[in-house]
């Protein structure tokens, strides 16, 4: 509603900001004079050391440097238990040490008795050092075995170590503006309704504006919003994300109460809450539509409970930063994420409830990583709630069902409102693919060895790498990458799979263990860079949990690089970023699974050969019959793989209710056709346009990837604000007008959450 | 370079970093805007009222929507639904219904719409009653009428 556009030049404002500008700086000159003091008065001490300037924390005026103990041409520095050596040569065997890199991060190692092919580290889980990655600088300080209590005050600055240093189920509660989310899953057939609220509240005693930074499914189309003040519920209007970020601002600066959910990434967005006056609670409603994954006979609902901590390349600002509570800004990136350090909680909880319509009888139902109740009131119906004992939001909500009958059939579900007519179709692979056989295959692993993966995760990766290693046939060649900071790789070029070089493999993959950065474009070239033999089928199976925070650039390099190859990412862990591992598969023509840390690795490798072991459907094309459809998505039809359907969404103008619809493709050099019987009167439902729209979003997106679509951004806008939907150009903001609070916005404060299951704080939360 | 040189660069930077933000960040706020609550009254008489659609624009002054509340019947509590669509072409096309018994008669408030408004110029709107009915189905004779809401 803008006839007129009137603007009166803001002098005074200007002025006022001119000064704020002013104070600012100053501000900025003292603070930094401050704390660049010690480091100033302790140059001369350090210079001898310090291969580069401003390198070493306060502390460093202990560090020395190490000339052997890692390998020749690295710059590392360290100190040893007790007094400082001056100039140490070697490691003492038997000693613990805490290396501390130039970026902050600490580890602490043993160093055996007797020398071998690695370290082992203090926690007792296999861990060879090697050496310091590329552009990374080690550093040793001086630790006694005293200093290492078990419950990691190592993650602490000096002086303050006591106040963590306490038994595990001593936690120290801290206060934190969201106290609750309560998740509310319907699902009929294979799309889910999942409406989240998050009750904030101010616990302290000033005002503040409440900032999370949490996740949703990567393929959610997030398509309502409301606030809700007291008794008073406000819908969030959808607008360009500039225009909702102003109205936010200028809301909160007069001191309204206001919202703003931006997204950051497809599975990541921001929640903000201004003015909320302490004692108060202020909620947000959030809903939102997507498609269940169908993956090896079971269907799967899965909802993100954390952001888990995101490496960023250096030289980036655009990434998700992982820094330690109230360290606002360190990363220097865009979005950041604040964690809780180990020996601290938030009163955070989360209650999630799901229930089931699946058409036809569920047959079995199982919760992946948590404690659930379930009921199943009818054989097609269930109903499951997540156990108070379980309440702690720090892994995937993972729920698979699987369903009657042993051949599945096809299925269309529709819907018709004023803007049209839509579909989605659940496509399953024909049943007697499962009876051709494969042509030898080049069997690439990539195997993500960063610090997010250090301990669990990287064990369960590894036992699926060794399950897939031993099934490889001697007429199959293979190859294993690792990389974190660099990649390096078991062979020059692919090995062939006999029993030596199998057992070489599985030599080399027991060494490795997770540390460094995640440098995950050297591990795509390194996967992706160099021809293959034509007669091969080449698979690469890129095992990691994902958390990176440049995305984008990885899945342009893989659209640049893909050739013949096909990639089928393994998201592992308990929170794993879902929007890299399915944007791999999809550019990479394969397929992606998760494998959570109490799943059977071997099982899941052994699906993946099930699925790999036989060609897949090419080159589909389809006939759509007496349906008249436009604007279907995805446009290039994936491949379908054993056990892998995939949905395809469309619109539709008319044509028959009844129809068939003939999908045509190759199996190993054959062509084979499918008839499936469609109704589009047999199922409805609401969310399907949104499903759609947020299909297209997905497509126009990856057009945009490599930034050579200059109108792909301005598509997606318009789409997402004719359906109400967010995206990176769009957001939703509510502001409540009639509630304007004293003074002005008050402080923001982020709302800090644990490192996901299996994480560990140390190897992957910056601190100052 | 020296080192009080780049401590210098360095200082220089952070300013001008923080000041950027600072500046960004009330880019909104700086803006003449003010926010207020446009409540929407339908009369429907003797008649119940079970569902209703209307149009909203403002005719002069530079109004934004950025908040669609409920109104004060429990039947119609619920903030209602918005045509996305038209937000985008300058109005707002807002509608509710209700299939239960419980049902308002005479004048109510069934929606408060809660605006930006940038400038000195005072809004005028402009509101259709695009459609009501009652409990059967059936179209019935209502008045549609705005009033102001009053801040907390």
């Amino acid at each position: 509603m803008r006839p007129n556009r009137h603007r009166r030049p803001q002098r005074k404002q200007q002025d006022g900001r001119a000064l704020v500008v002013l104070l600012c700086v100053a501000a900025g000159l003292l603070l930094l004079a401050v704390l660049f003091l010690p480091v100033l008065q302790s140059e001369s001490a350090c210079a001898r050391r310090a291969t580069r300037p401003g390198a070493l924390p306060p502390k460093c005026s202990t560090a020395t440097k190490c000339s052997t103990g890692v390998s020749a041409g690295d710059s590392g520095v360290f100190n040893q238990p007790g007094p400082v050596r001056p100039e140490p040569t070697e490691l003492a065997p038997g000693e613990d040490y805490t290396i501390e890199y130039r970026n902050g991060r600490r580890v602490v190692v043993h160093v055996p008795d007797r020398r071998n092919n690695g370290w082992r580290s203090g926690r007792g889980d296999a861990r060879p050092l090697g050496r310091p990655m590329a552009g990374e600088e080690l550093w040793v300080i001086v630790p006694s075995k005293a200093e290492t209590p078990p419950v990691g005050p190592q993650y602490d600055t000096p002086g303050t170590g006591s106040m963590l240093a306490k038994l595990p189920t001593e936690e120290k509660e801290v206060p934190v503006p969201l106290k609750h989310t309560d998740v509310k899953a319907a699902i009929s057939g294979y799309i889910a309704t999942v409406e989240v609220t998050q009750q904030f509240h101010n616990p302290y005693s000033v005002k503040i504006e409440a900032v999370y930074v949490f996740p949703l499914p990567q393929n959610s189309a997030v398509n309502e919003f409301v606030m809700t003040v007291g008794e008073r519920r406000i819908r969030g209007i959808i607008r360009e994300r500039q225009e909702a970020e102003r109205i936010y601002y200028a809301a909160r600066q007069q001191g309204y109460v206001a919202s703003l959910m931006t997204q950051e990434r497809p599975n990541i967005f921001t929640q903000r809450v201004a003015n909320i006056e302490p004692g108060k609670q202020i909620d947000v409603n959030v809903l939102y539509f997507n498609t269940l994954a169908y993956v090896d006979g079971w269907y799967e609902f899965r909802f993100p409970m954390v952001v888990g901590p995101r490496f960023n390349p250096p030289g980036s600002t655009e990434g998700v930063g992982a820094v330690a509570r109230g360290g606002h800004g360190i990363s220097g990136q865009k979005t950041e994420v604040q964690y809780l350090k180990p020996g601290e909680r938030s009163g955070h909880d989360i209650a999630l409830a799901v229930d089931i319509d699946a058409g036809v009888g569920i047959e079995e139902l199982r919760s992946v990583n948590h404690v659930i109740a379930k009921s199943q009131p009818a054989a097609e119906k269930a109903s499951v709630k997540l156990s108070q004992l379980d309440s702690l939001p720090n892994k995937d909500f993972v729920l698979r069902y699987r369903v009657a009958g042993k051949t599945l059939k096809s299925a269309v579900m529709a819907h018709r409102d004023k803007r049209g007519g839509f579909f989605t179709l659940m496509l399953y692979p024909p049943a007697d693919l499962a009876n051709a056989q494969r042509a030898p295959m080049e069997m690439i692993f990539v195997l993500d060895c960063s610090g997010s993966m250090n301990g669990k995760p990287i064990a369960q990766a590894k036992k699926a790498v060794e399950r897939a290693l031993r099934s490889l046939r001697p007429d199959d060649t293979f190859q294993l990458i690792r990389f974190s900071n660099s990649a390096s790789k078991l062979g020059r070029e692919p090995l062939e799979a006999t029993p030596e070089n199998i057992r070489a493999a599985l030599n080399y993959l027991a060494t490795l263990e997770g540390e460094g950065g995640t440098m995950m474009i050297e591990g795509i070239r390194a996967a992706l860079h160099y021809s293959h033999e034509a007669r091969r089928l080449r698979f690469v199976a890129f095992l990691t949990d994902g958390f990176i925070g440049n995305e984008a650039e990885i899945l342009a390099e893989v659209q640049k690089s893909i050739g013949h190859s096909r990639i089928f990412s393994f998201g592992v862990g308990s929170s794993p970023n879902g929007y890299l591992l399915d944007g791999l598969a999809r550019i990479g023509k394969g397929a992606a699974a998760y494998l959570a840390l109490n799943d059977d690795a071997g099982e899941v490798m052994d699906y993946f050969f099930g699925r790999v072991s036989h060609p897949g459907l090419t080159d589909i094309e389809m006939d759509w019959g007496g349906m008249q459809v436009a604007d279907v998505y995805p446009k290039r039809v994936p491949d379908l793989f054993v056990g892998r359907p995939v949905i395809l969404t469309g619109r539709f103008t008319g044509g028959e209710a009844r129809t068939t619809v003939r999908v045509r493709g190759r199996v190993a050099g054959e062509t084979r056709e499918v008839a499936i019987p469609v109704s589009l009167d047999a199922a409805e439902h609401k969310g399907i346009p949104f499903v759609w729209a947020r299909t297209r979003i997905e497509e126009l997106s990856d057009l945009a990837l490599d930034g050579t679509d200059k109108e792909a951004p301005e598509q997606i806008k318009r789409l997402a604000l004719d359906f109400s939907l967010m995206s990176a150009y769009t957001a939703f903001v509510a502001v409540d007008s009639l509630t304007k609070t004293a003074g002005d916005h008050g402080i923001s404060v982020a709302v800090p959450v644990p490192v996901p299951d299996g994480v560990r704080y140390d190897t992957t939360v910056q601190e100052r | 370079m020296k080192p009080v040189l780049r401590i210098f660069l360095s200082l220089s930077l952070f300013g001008t970093l923080l000041a950027a933000q600072v500046a960004g960040e009330d880019e909104g706020a700086n803006e003449a805007v003010r926010f207020a609550a446009v409540e929407v009254f339908i009369d429907s008489g003797e008649q119940a009222l079970a569902a209703w659609q209307f149009e909203l624009a403002a005719e002069r002054g530079d109004v934004k929507i950025v908040g669609i509340e409920g109104g004060e019947h429990p039947a119609f509590k619920s903030p209602p639904y918005y045509d996305p669509a038209a937000m985008q072409h300058d109005r707002v096309v807002v509608a509710a219904f209700n299939t239960g018994t419980e049902l308002p008669k005479g004048r109510t408030r069934i929606a408060r719409i809660h605006v930006q408004i940038a400038g000195d110029v005072q809004p005028e709107y402009a509101i259709r009653l695009e459609t009501a009915g009652g409990p059967d189905g059936r179209r019935i004779q209502a008045t549609v009428s705005l009033g102001k809401g009053e801040e907390k």
